[in-house]
């Protein structure tokens, strides 16, 4: 534990990583992937906020 | 605060009524996020398809994250660095990535031909991918064949040759017999069937591995870092049969530890 919070402030990157969070990712894409729309319509809705709504409030 | 937002909203729908959201005609701000959408959801394929490009990107993401904060609270030493950073990080994408960019792009817009159900090979395609690699490391025969799980291999498969052919001890002995035409590339096992033979993958340029591994172990080594895939390896010179996985490399000694390998991955 102390040394996952050690990791975690000298190298949080490395930390990060280890998670090996790419590798889930991939394999939850690979089996789903209807993620891939979900997501870009996420992202789409977000610049879509930033660049309409945000402005005109 | 509330009667503004009210406000905003009402006179929203006034302008919705005449065909017009926040100034701008509907049917201009539908066209465009549709072209974002299309953008975007290309750029997410390109990027989650790929374990090493996905890796980058949250590597990328982390930093970008890092210099929002540094900005946010305007840290006077971190916050220049990480702007800067964060300018150049996409060129340094594109230099890293190119000859993944390049293939990603490639097979984009081709459909993905393997059936979304994963399907893992029988007990028999087992016992019959071990017999082969036994018999070709007692013979010291190169063998390289590789075994597909959830990343898909079509991109490899389409520049090799298709078999679409059970597997069987006998087929995959065949392929590798020296002198004929397909023994010099990789084989790859979709479920219970042999996709294609001579295979062609990246090879592998981790530092960490001796300097005299021959081009066969380091494209099965090279496959295993950026999908899924299991490969297994034999060595022309010594015979010994080797693993390749999650770009890791193993050798091993005997059939059992083979086996044991082999049901691991494929069950």
């Amino acid at each position: 534990m102390i040394k996952k919070i050690l990791t975690l402030i000298f190298e949080p990157i490395r930390a990060f990583s280890n998670r090996n969070f790419a590798e889930k990712l991939s394999i939850y894409y690979s089996k789903n992937k209807w993620i891939a729309f979900v997501l870009s319509l996420l992202i789409t809705l977000v610049i879509f906020t930033l660049a309409y709504v945000l402005p005109n409030l | 605060m509330i009667e503004y937002l009210t406000c905003d909203i009402i006179g929203l729908v006034k302008k919705e009524r005449d065909g017009m959201l926040f100034g701008i005609p509907i049917w201009k701000i539908i066209v465009d996020v549709y072209f974002v959408w299309v953008l975007v959801f290309f750029l997410v394929k390109f990027i989650v398809g790929n374990k090493r490009m996905l890796s980058i990107a949250i590597s990328f993401l982390l930093v970008y994250i890092f210099a929002y904060i540094a900005n946010y609270f305007d840290f006077l030493i971190s916050g220049p660095i990480l702007a800067y950073l964060s300018q150049w990080l996409p060129v340094l994408m594109i230099v890293i990535m190119a000859p993944d960019i390049r293939r990603s792009l490639e097979i984009v817009w081709k459909a993905d031909t393997r059936n979304d159900m994963l399907v893992m090979g029988s007990e028999k395609t087992k016992q019959c991918i071990i017999e082969a690699a036994v018999f070709l490391a007692s013979q010291q025969i190169g063998a390289l064949i590789t075994i597909e799980k959830h990343n898909t291999l079509d991109q490899y498969a389409e520049r090799a040759i298709m078999m679409n052919s059970e597997v069987s001890k006998e087929v995959l002995i065949n392929i590798f017999t020296p002198n004929t035409p397909l023994h010099d590339g990789a084989v790859i096992i979709r479920g219970d069937s042999i996709l294609c033979a001579g295979a062609y993958f990246v090879l592998s340029d981790n530092q960490n591995f001796d300097k005299t591994m021959g081009s066969r172990h380091r494209a099965g080594l090279g496959i295993s870092e950026i999908t899924d895939s299991m490969t297994i390896i034999v060595s022309e010179e010594t015979g010994h049969i080797s693993i390749a996985i999650e770009g890791i490399m193993l050798k091993i000694n005997d059939r059992d530890k083979l086996m044991e390998y082999i049901n691991m991955f494929m069950k």
